[in-house]
């Protein structure tokens, strides 16, 4: 069976990056602006493990960047969630065209 | 061994020992009163302070994942320092607040964060030390529960946070394809100026223009220091910058000293795009702490002048102006911090005729401004001077024009409001403010500071031969 | 040490009086200050301690070769003398007139005479730069906050129009910082610089518009009437009196010297300018009806005739301008005190509504009369001296140049004597029906000076003695 070149990998990261971008622009809810960075966050996952296994296989450094990566990702969700949760409960409502207290 | 283990982690030790003596009062059945737990936290970021100066080494650890140095040591002494003058200020607004104790965790776990960042030596170690840094800070800047306006700023905070942080992780990934290595000692011989290590480089550096809000990735800036409590301000704006700008310093001349040329001319941009529009913007603005904000990003051009001179100077003058910023921001925000906890009032023209009933108050607002224009004698000019002095060494001669230009239209501003705290008459002044010996104390260490930094030119020379290192 | 005291002893007199309780306190401490260090100053001058007590020199900012260096030599011993002496007159002149917050006044007063000291004494470009801008910052605020009823737009103009002056001179001194041999701010070092035509001229004009607004030159000088006119009159004693001997200093020490073939170049239409001020100035003034902007515009042609005889080039003039940089400063500020006893006496200081003071007030109408003689420079004055040897210069420079500049003494003369004879002839109005004579403190103060002005006019050896090293060698260097 013929191995997946690096890439076909690495298209599909950087897809998901840029995807995640986008949607972190154009979103207008916050929960999904939020899944759109965790989107950018898993795309740095994929290209760490595939250069970890194609290119440098003999240490392990990609890896565990990637364990490090998927645990303050869960910590920053975390604090994000809470954040919004506070913010609707004084907003009501969790769309960021409803936070423009501030401009400019 | 331990003892080594316990001297070069001495800086991210303490802190941690103070984050668990309050982590156990607060968990604790004793019920202490406001004021007792803000003396105990003072006195221990006290006794954090004054112990950064003793049983000091060079030296790695962690496989030389952790790093410190006679430099580092003082950066970190700075961001200490940093953080007692805000714990300090915070005094007037904390008084009342319900969660005293969580302040100060979340302020100490960020301040971990920070040194960890600084020392760290290799990539991870870093990226850790950031988002141990930034996390915490926006949960801060929602310390407000109920304000409408703070948990916007903190909403601000985290997406953009968050976004950077992405930006930057995915140019530390192509970073470590290309080169296959994470750590600091190992880039600078693998970086080779390819297309995408410079594309790598790129995302690297936006990610960190996010955190030190230069143009054109400012735009969270004025919106979180508005709506944030004022010391969390005070906090971001000198202590968290502070500690990126040194990482940013050590780690473009460093690690990316090949691609010298590349960012040279991204600073070169960046500075005067930055400089040029914070001012702009500040020019127009009505809420003393947008424009503080803006005024802040238009300082951060200067320092990026700095840094595009040579690694010697630029490192010397970086860290000088930040020790300067220090104390005159804070004394800027330590007087707005009690205004705006006693009375409510934010905006320029609220600050009518305050020297008619605050007269030692206005004194050292104007000080800071003056300071902060970068007008002699104060330390602000020293340290703008020395910025341009570093930058000018690459005898960029429209760089320092465009700076002094730019000094001009700050001055503006700044003397506007010195000019509305003396001049203005109001029929409604802001009343008189008491303030504690909490206060005090802040202001004056942060007017012995602006003066005294600025006049006794051993703190630089000092500084100065730390930074021979790179 | 001499010349470290004179910076300090009003450093630390100023800082003192912020802190003092009363408003004789503040005033005294600041009189006994000022006093303090015109014993000082003459004693440098005389070197009754030895001349090597005039020069400090100590390690300041190492890294980019920066030191704390300042020293008399001729010139700065004359404009530290004039600053010496103009404190104590000022404070002595206003020690009856209530200020609100004295405190404040008098300790920013003597920080702003640390600032002018320490110009006048500073041979490192970064110190110089550095007093430079000390100097402005009390000055601002004693504008601002003691001032006339259009106080802030005025200062802030005249702030913001020095400041930018300020920052293209620091931009200048980076420029040549980088040029010196050695990478040093010294006076000596910025003299050994060697720089191209094109260069040369760049620099030059980086120095010469902040010295030009601070002097102020036609047509930098917009700032300078409506301030001297919004200023507590103290402050204007010291702003026309020392401090726009800065901007003529700094050509001088720091301009000519350092760029003297772009001086040569600028010459003529510096010259130009300067005339055509002297001429403008002295043409608004015969309109104006206000005392104090009169004598301000006044002082502006006083002024364009002192920077043009610089760039005349000739030693005479040269001369002159040293001998006139001491007298104006003695001469405006007897007529800013006359000034300031008219308008707190009658509160007015309109032309119009004065008259007939001569009959009320004799011991100050022959005062204001040799002081207004003098400032029209006539002969056994100390103004005639100077004047003469500054209108030979330029003669020598340019018949033309020095003929229209000529016309300005014919305008002076009109505009004095028209002063002259509407506050102290005519009828007496009703404004000054009550007038009384001079206080004993002020007459004192004033006989004085009419003493300066009228020995120096009989006598000038002194002040051409003092400086005639300072002379000597921006002369060869011009010629260089």
């Amino acid at each position: 069976m013929s191995e997946i070149p690096l890439t076909h990998i690495l298209f599909v990261s950087t897809a998901l990056f840029f995807i995640g971008m986008y949607g972190l622009f154009t979103r207008r809810n916050m929960i999904t602006m939020l899944m759109a960075v965790e989107l950018m966050l898993n795309s740095v996952n994929i290209n760490f493990v595939a250069f970890n296994k194609y290119l440098f296989p003999e240490n392990l450094d990609g890896v565990f960047f990637t364990i490090f990566i998927i645990t303050i990702a869960a910590a920053e969700a975390a604090v994000a969630i809470a954040i919004i949760i506070n913010l609707y409960r004084s907003h009501h409502s969790i769309d960021v065209e409803d936070a423009t207290e501030m401009k400019w | 061994m331990l003892n080594d283990f316990f001297i070069l982690m001495k800086f991210e030790l303490l802190p941690a020992v103070i984050f668990f003596v309050l982590l156990f009062i607060k968990v604790g059945t004793a019920e202490l009163s406001n004021a007792s737990i803000i003396r105990l936290a003072n006195i221990l970021l006290f006794i954090n302070l004054v112990a950064g100066f003793f049983y000091n080494k060079d030296g790695g650890m962690f496989g030389d994942m952790f790093h410190t140095n006679a430099l580092i040591v003082l950066q970190k002494s700075i961001l200490n320092l940093g953080i007692f003058i805000v714990s300090l200020q915070a005094e007037a607004w904390l008084r009342t607040h319900k969660h005293v104790i969580e302040f100060y965790l979340l302020l100490l776990s960020s301040l971990m964060g920070m040194f960890f960042m600084i020392s760290g030596a290799n990539l991870l170690m870093f990226y850790l030390g950031l988002e141990l840094a930034t996390i915490p800070l926006a949960a801060l800047a929602n310390f407000d529960l109920e304000k409408r306006k703070s948990s916007e700023a903190a909403m601000k905070l985290i997406m953009s946070s968050a976004f950077s942080s992405g930006l930057l992780l995915f140019g530390i990934s192509l970073m470590y394809g290309t080169t296959g290595t994470l750590g600091f000692a190992q880039l600078p011989a693998l970086l080779n100026g390819s297309n995408l290590q410079v594309f790598a480089f790129v995302l690297l550096f936006a990610g960190f223009a996010f955190k030190i809000s230069v143009v054109p990735f400012h735009l969270w800036t004025a919106d979180v220091y508005e709506g944030a409590p004022v010391p969390v301000t005070s906090f971001l704006s000198v202590v968290s910058k502070g500690a990126f700008i040194f990482v940013f310093a050590s780690v473009l001349y460093t690690v990316f000293k090949p691609l010298a040329d590349t960012w040279y001319h991204m600073l070169f941009l960046l500075s005067v795009l930055t400089m040029v529009i914070g001012n702009l913007f500040a020019l127009r603005q009505q809420n003393i702490k947008r424009m503080l904000a803006f005024s802040s990003i238009a300082q951060m051009g200067f320092i990026l002048i700095g840094i595009s001179g040579s690694s010697q100077a630029g490192t010397a003058s970086a860290v000088y102006f930040v020790l300067v910023y220090v104390f005159t921001n804070l004394a800027a925000f330590g007087v707005v911090a009690l205004v705006s906890a006693q009375t409510g009032k934010e905006d320029i023209t609220d600050y009518k005729g305050f020297h008619a009933t605050n007269p030692v108050l206005a004194w050292v607002l104007a000080i800071a401004l003056f300071s902060l224009a970068g007008v002699p004698p104060t330390a602000g000019f020293f340290g703008k001077f020395f910025l341009i002095m570093a930058g000018a060494a690459k005898q960029n001669y429209w760089l320092i024009t465009i700076a002094a230009l730019n000094m001009i239209v700050s001055l503006y501003y700044y003397l506007n409001l010195v000019k509305a705290l003396f001049m203005d008459a109001n029929a409604s002044p802001v009343p008189k403010i008491t303030f504690g010996v909490y206060a005090k104390l802040a202001i004056v260490i942060c007017i012995a500071g602006m003066v005294l930094s600025g006049l006794a030119s051993v703190v630089y020379e000092y500084i100065y031969n730390l930074s021979t290192g790179f | 040490m001499i010349a470290l005291f004179l910076i300090l002893l009003p450093l630390i007199g100023g800082l003192a009086t912020f802190f003092a309780k009363s408003n004789s306190g503040a005033k005294n401490i600041s009189l006994f200050v000022s006093l303090l260090t015109l014993l000082l100053v003459i004693a440098g001058i005389s070197g009754i301690f030895g001349s090597s007590l005039n020069f400090y020199d100590s390690a300041w900012i190492t890294p980019l070769g920066a030191r704390f260096t300042i020293g008399l030599d001729g010139m700065s011993k004359m404009l530290c003398l004039l600053t010496a002496i103009s404190f104590p007159v000022v404070f002595g002149v206003v020690y009856n007139n209530k200020y609100p917050q004295p405190a404040s006044f008098f300790g920013l007063m003597l920080l702003l005479q640390t600032g002018l000291m320490g110009v006048f004494m500073a041979t490192d470009c970064l110190l110089f730069y550095f007093f430079w801008e000390l100097a402005l910052i009390p000055a601002y605020f004693l504008c601002s906050i003691w001032g006339g009823d259009k106080r802030i737009k005025v200062t802030f103009k005249f702030f913001i129009y020095t400041f930018i002056g300020s920052l293209l001179m620091l931009v200048g001194i980076l420029y040549i910082y980088f040029k010196t041999p050695d990478h040093s701010f010294a006076l000596t070092s910025f003299y050994k610089i060697k720089l191209s035509a094109a260069e040369e001229n760049f620099a030059f004009l980086l120095f010469f518009i902040a010295f030009a607004i601070k002097m102020p030159v036609f047509p930098f000088h917009t700032w300078q009437p409506d301030t001297y006119e919004q200023a507590p009159t103290p402050v204007t004693m010291i702003l026309s009196g020392v401090m726009v001997k800065m901007g003529l200093f700094a050509v001088l020490r720091w301009l000519v010297p350092v760029f003297p073939a772009a001086s040569t170049h600028f010459s003529h239409i510096i010259i130009l300018l300067s005339v055509i001020g002297m001429v403008y100035a002295s043409l608004i003034a015969i309109r104006q009806d206000d005392l104090k902007r009169l004598i301000a515009y006044s002082s502006i042609a006083h002024i364009g005739l002192m920077c043009a005889a610089i760039f005349s080039a000739q030693q005479i003039g040269i001369e002159g301008v040293m001998i006139q940089m001491f007298n104006h400063g003695i001469n405006v500020i007897g007529l800013w005190i006359v000034a300031e006893v008219i308008e707190t006496q009658l509160g007015t200081r309109k032309l119009s509504e004065l008259g007939g003071l001569a009959s009320k007030a004799p011991a100050l109408a022959i005062i204001l009369v040799v002081m207004a003689l003098a400032n029209i420079a006539l002969p056994l004055t100390n103004a005639f001296v100077g004047e003469f040897m500054m209108f030979n210069g330029l003669f020598r420079y340019n018949v033309w140049m020095a003929a229209v500049a000529g016309i300005s003494i014919i305008l002076a003369a009109v505009y004095t004597l028209n002063m002259i004879q509407k506050i102290f002839y005519g009828e007496t109005t009703v404004v000054t029906d009550g007038a009384i004579d001079l206080a004993m403190g002020t007459k004192i103060i004033l006989v004085v000076l009419v003493v300066l002005v009228l020995a120096l006019g009989i006598y000038p050896q002194p002040i051409l003695q003092l400086t005639s090293d300072t002379v000597a060698a921006v002369f060869s260097k011009f010629h260089s």
